[in-house]
């Protein structure tokens, strides 16, 4: 009797689940769909669910378009979303290192100084690190995409936590040995803390790919348009030609989403430990 | 408890020798932090006493910036509206959330990885990339959804064309985005309660509802205040999914504060002193509901022992 109601019960929350599931995925389904579909099948009515043929004219539309230039944005946007993972995991990493491994005077007020940007909003900031960066001369610049987002409290926050959780007998041999700081952190600690790289680097990556009012602000020219300037503009330029203006989004979303399936296991569980702490 | 010991610490002289190099490790940090975030935002505060743009010389006008966007009827209607996203939203995701996680409970373990892998997918997409789509799926001809009303006899509905219904739109790819993360979440917390205290209850004879209400809303109090804290902080500062999908229409029905702001800084004739006293008026109450994580996590801490 107990057990029959255990199985009806699971047997109802797998429906529900799934079809949450489905719908949940829809969206994303109905994009690609519309990507291989014909004008004229993409707004058909009644509506067409698959494509008669498939069809690689809207990939070959967007690809070929010399106005929007999508190929070149996607290498520039991945160019500048690799190059900040790599300067945030080791700025970021550093400092989390430094705020649980070391002592020295003003801790607490570089602390706080730190982690303090992660309570800004970022619209606040955009606003006025704008005239900043124009100051500096780096309006339309590659380092004005990388540089600004690459220090996150958050980061700062997830390694030192990390750090904070690993024996103290790590630093205590090496440095009876005579290693200096240095070489203590990149010998034994990078190698060590290849979780929170993933989790944070993944993060760091995606928020990269998908940003897009920071780029809005500094970036005018063609040469380094981000990808959601670009989708941005593809849907003006295209307008009701879905199909067109979903096969971009659909290559546009590709990145975010297979990171994520390669490191699943690692975000979820970061996400979870970062809402529950 | 260990957080506070290693703040605290005394500099000893071991300390001193590698005090050096922890100042040279933390640099490139507090350098880039200096000129992106903490620059910025003392030009801001100073910025928002004087009347300038583009065009025309600063002058000093003290708080008259904080007077008048307070008093533009945009900005009150972007408050007003972004209110009324935070009572809808909020509510919807932590609600869908909770009963997402008892769903995803009741799942074996291998089912509920992948069902939760299905739904954190929209999670990670841009919300420029989220609006594009839903506005092919909310298009008054071609859209999936107006087309499957015609065939159900029901009828178009011009979810763009109507400050009710581009509400409803807004609503719509806002919670898909949000559903997947917050569920996890939710799911965490709910395996967290021991299974001990069901299991009393249940010798009690306490039913499903009684389980509810003594056991997992208490259990799960912390939780609920967290994501309430911080879906309440990201609600107010929605921004790419209004933009991008429905510009703040029609008749500014889903103009948001951050929109508005945005909008108004890219219009140059503008006067960017109030724009920029709207910023910071924005980062005033956005950083004070953020404090409150910081009470809620201390008393807990203070109540651990």
């Amino acid at each position: 009797m107990k057990n029959g109601l255990k199985l009806i019960n699971r047997i109802i929350c797998s429906i529900i689940a799934i079809s949450v599931a489905l719908l949940g995925l829809f969206p994303l389904v109905w994009m690609v769909l519309a990507s291989f579909k014909n004008k004229k099948e993409v707004l058909a009515t009644p509506l067409r669910i698959f494509p008669s043929v498939f069809t690689m004219e809207n990939f070959q539309k967007i690809f070929d378009d010399k106005t929007i230039s999508f190929t070149r944005s996607l290498f520039v946007t991945f160019f500048v979303a690799a190059v900040a993972v790599f300067l945030s995991l080791l700025i970021n990493m550093m400092a989390g290192y430094v705020f649980a491994r070391m002592n020295f005077y003003f801790k607490r007020f570089f602390w706080v100084y730190c982690i303090l940007s992660m309570y800004i909003p970022g619209m606040t900031i955009s606003l006025t690190s704008f005239l900043v960066v124009q100051k500096l001369g780096m309006l339309d610049t590659l380092a004005v995409l990388i540089l600004p987002g690459v220090v996150s409290g958050y980061s700062i926050f997830f390694f030192r936590q990390f750090f904070l959780n690993l024996p103290s007998s790590l630093e205590e041999a090496a440095m009876i040995d005579g290693a200096g700081r240095i070489r203590i952190f990149f010998s034994i600690f990078l190698p060590l803390s290849k979780s929170p790289m993933v989790v944070l680097g993944a993060g760091c990556f995606i928020g990269y790919w998908n940003s897009f009012i920071w780029p809005s602000m500094t970036i005018t020219t063609p040469k380094y348009m981000q990808v959601m300037q670009i989708i941005r503009s593809m849907r003006s330029v295209y307008a009701t030609d879905f199909g067109a203006v979903m096969a971009g989004t659909a290559i546009a979303v590709i990145p975010p989403i297979v990171l994520f399936f390669i490191f699943q296991k690692q975000i979820v569980k970061g996400l979870v430990l970062s809402g529950l702490k | 408890l260990k957080r506070e010991k290693v703040l605290n610490n005394k500099v000893t002289n071991i300390d001193k020798r590698d005090m050096k190099m922890a100042y040279l490790m933390l640099l490139p940090a507090v350098v880039m932090l200096t000129i992106f975030v903490i620059i910025p935002l003392v030009i801001a505060f100073q910025k928002s006493f004087y009347d300038w743009n583009y065009y025309i010389d600063s002058v000093f006008v003290g708080f008259d910036n904080y007077r008048i966007i307070i008093n533009t009827v945009y900005f009150q209607k972007a408050v007003i509206n972004v209110l009324k996203f935070v009572i809808t939203i909020v509510p919807l995701l932590l609600l869908l959330s909770f009963a997402l996680a008892h769903v995803l409970k009741g799942l074996s373990a291998k089912m509920s990885n992948m069902i939760k892998t299905a739904i954190y997918i929209p999670g990670i997409i841009s919300g420029i990339a989220t609006s594009v789509i839903f506005i092919f799926i909310l298009d008054y001809k071609g859209g999936v959804i107006n087309q499957t009303l015609m065939q159900l006899g029901i009828g178009r509905i011009g979810f763009l064309n109507n400050p009710f219904w581009a509400y409803i739109a807004v609503i719509l790819p806002t919670v898909w985005v949000g559903l997947g993360g917050n569920t996890i979440l939710m799911y965490a917390a709910l395996v967290n309660v021991p299974p001990e205290y069901y299991e009393a209850a249940s010798v009690d004879g306490a039913g499903a509802w009684k389980k509810m209400i003594y056991i997992t809303l208490p259990q799960m109090k912390n939780i609920f205040v967290l994501m309430c804290i911080s879906l309440t902080a990201g609600t107010l500062q929605m921004f790419d999914i209004p933009y991008m999908l429905t510009g703040g229409g029609p008749s500014n029905s889903t103009l948001t504060p951050m929109l508005y702001l945005y909008n108004n800084y890219r219009d140059a004739s503008k006067g960017m002193g109030y724009t920029i006293a709207g910023a910071i008026l924005m980062l005033i109450i956005i950083v004070m509901i953020n404090s409150v994580v910081f009470a809620v996590i201390k008393s807990e801490k203070s109540v651990e022992g």
